[in-house]
């Protein structure tokens, strides 16, 4: 799934971004219609829940069109929302692991991993030709995504699901090139351990 | 080529990322490595499988519901937004009762004043007294009067050489090095700067207010991260006051042609509800010392107070 833009509608965008920042607020809707399904989407794998990812993504554009005004152009206006998504992404995963804590405490009872990410997936997004089994690999990577570490998980998402090349990768993260590029290979590495036994399974009809 | 290089080639080489001559190296071992091929064939099932992933549909109306929450934001004009509305800086009650605390504070100090002077004046008369009553009884009581306020005047002596302190540390602070990456000229208007700020210690140029919708314990480390951003732009933090639940105070010394960015930054991690423009109600209420020229030109390096409020 690569919903990423090419360039040609950079400047289309920025005059849209215009508009909204001289007050235009339905200018604002054009942007929202745009990056709706990346940041929903990326938010829904990073959380792994879609009511959380649902409610996150609502206040990444609220929380965008509050600082709209403070955007200047330097770099592209889906990098700087994929930076305040990423954040208020941070700040969700930490309330929910609180809250998680709280509830584990309270019922121990509970396994660990009793989160089942996809059992509210809804059928909307799935091809009704897909076979049991590719669901179940879906389901598998999105629940192995979800036992990654955060930042790992992250890179990954960036990259292999939305799409986002290294250089843009680097600014919305902060981080050189370099450390952008062996990051993601480490994080490769590490899904890659998480889901070599189920393909081995897999494979061996088990 | 051993093992372990083309491992860590391997992401960028299945990316596509690698120049041709690299591409041979790794081509190469690959086709001697059983290992590395079976994990380069292992990481492109990952990333396979991640790309697979089926992309999933907002809900049904999402972007009506921003969209919603955006007007409904945008519609509520309340008294004050109304009475300062035409204003094109807004000056929030918070910033108008910081001007007002601050000017009373001004006015208590110079009442205070002629009482001290008052104080110094009656000292030679008491001690008159006290020899002409010096066989009575009532000698002693006097002694302990003086003391008691040569006690309290020492106090409030104290009390001004520790403020006097504080305010020394405050300069010492604004003139120890900044961050590495700071131009020299901005460094050059940093030193002009903190030399102005000795006379000009309390006043703020631009007060931010930001909404702060994080755990409370977190608050620190975003005040951590304004602080390094603002080392980045070649500015540096003056001071820091966290109070309880999410709410506190730090100011920043900012190139003001790095004001934007700053802004823009800050704007990425944090709600910014609202931004004064204290300096030009500086120029409205004058500090009682009278302004320097450098100080009624527009100063390159300008301080930025950035307070903290929970999210509602």
């Amino acid at each position: 799934m690569s919903h990423h833009l090419i360039n040609q509608d950079e400047n289309d965008e920025r005059e849209w971004v215009q508009k909204v920042q001289k007050g235009e607020i339905d200018a604002f809707e054009v942007l929202v219609q745009r990056y709706e399904k990346q940041i929903f989407n990326l938010l829904y794998r990073w959380l792994g829940d879609y009511d959380e990812a649902a409610e996150g993504a609502q206040e990444v554009f609220l929380a965008a069109y509050r600082s709209i005004r403070m955007f200047r152009g330097e770099a592209r206006f889906s990098t700087w929302l994929y930076r305040i998504a990423i954040n208020h992404a941070k700040n969700r995963r930490r309330r929910i692991a609180a809250r998680r804590e709280r509830t584990v405490s309270l019922e121990r009872a509970y396994p660990e991993e009793g989160e089942a990410p996809s059992a509210d997936l809804p059928d909307g997004g799935l091809d009704p030709e897909q076979t049991t089994e590719r669901k179940e690999m879906q389901v598998h990577v999105h629940h192995s995504l979800n036992r990654l570490k955060p930042e790992e998980a992250l890179l990954i998402l960036l990259h292999d699901l939305q799409g986002l090349p290294y250089e843009e990768m680097a600014q919305v993260l902060n981080l050189p090139l370099g450390t952008v590029k062996s990051r993601l290979h480490r994080a490769r590495m590490a899904l890659k351990k998480k889901l070599t036994p189920y393909y081995t399974a897999t494979r061996e009809g088990i | 080529m051993n093992c372990q290089v083309c491992r860590e080639r391997l992401s960028e080489y299945l990316d596509g990322a690698l120049d041709a001559a690299k591409i041979v190296e790794v081509e190469a071992h690959l086709a001697a490595c059983v290992d590395c091929r079976e994990t380069s064939h292992a990481i492109r099932e990952g990333i396979q499988a991640v790309a697979d992933l089926p992309a999933i549909e907002p809900p049904t109306g999402f972007t009506r519901r921003v969209m919603n929450r955006i007007r409904k934001e945008n519609q509520k004009p309340t008294l004050w937004h109304a009475l300062f509305y035409p204003i094109r800086i807004k000056i929030p009650l918070h910033a108008t009762a910081l001007l007002l605390i601050a000017g009373l504070a001004v006015y208590l100090y110079q009442i205070d004043q002629p009482l001290q002077r008052m104080v110094d004046r009656e000292e030679p008369a008491l001690e008159k007294k006290e020899r002409l009553l010096e066989p009575s009884e009532n000698r002693p009581k006097f002694r302990n009067d003086i003391t008691t306020k040569n006690l309290r005047r020492e106090s409030s002596l104290q009390e001004k050489t520790k403020e006097s302190n504080e305010a020394i540390d405050l300069r010492k602070r604004a003139v120890s090095p900044p961050a590495s990456d700071i131009a020299e000229s901005d460094k050059k208007d940093l030193r002009a700067q903190s030399e102005l700020t000795e006379k000009v210690v309390s006043f703020s140029d631009v007060m931010l207010t930001l909404l702060f919708d994080g755990p409370a314990d977190k608050e620190e480390q975003f005040l951590q991260k304004i602080a390094d951003l603002a080392r980045g732009l070649g500015g540096e933090p003056i001071q820091q006051e966290l109070k309880a639940s999410a709410t506190g105070r730090a100011s920043f010394r900012i190139p003001r042609k790095h004001y934007g960015r700053f802004k823009e930054e800050i704007a990425v991690l944090m709600r910014i509800e609202s931004e004064t423009d204290i300096s030009s109600s500086r120029r409205l209420n004058p500090p009682p010392s009278p302004l320097s020229e450098a100080e009624k030109s527009l100063p390159s390096i300008i301080t930025v107070m950035i307070e903290i409020k929970e999210a509602p």
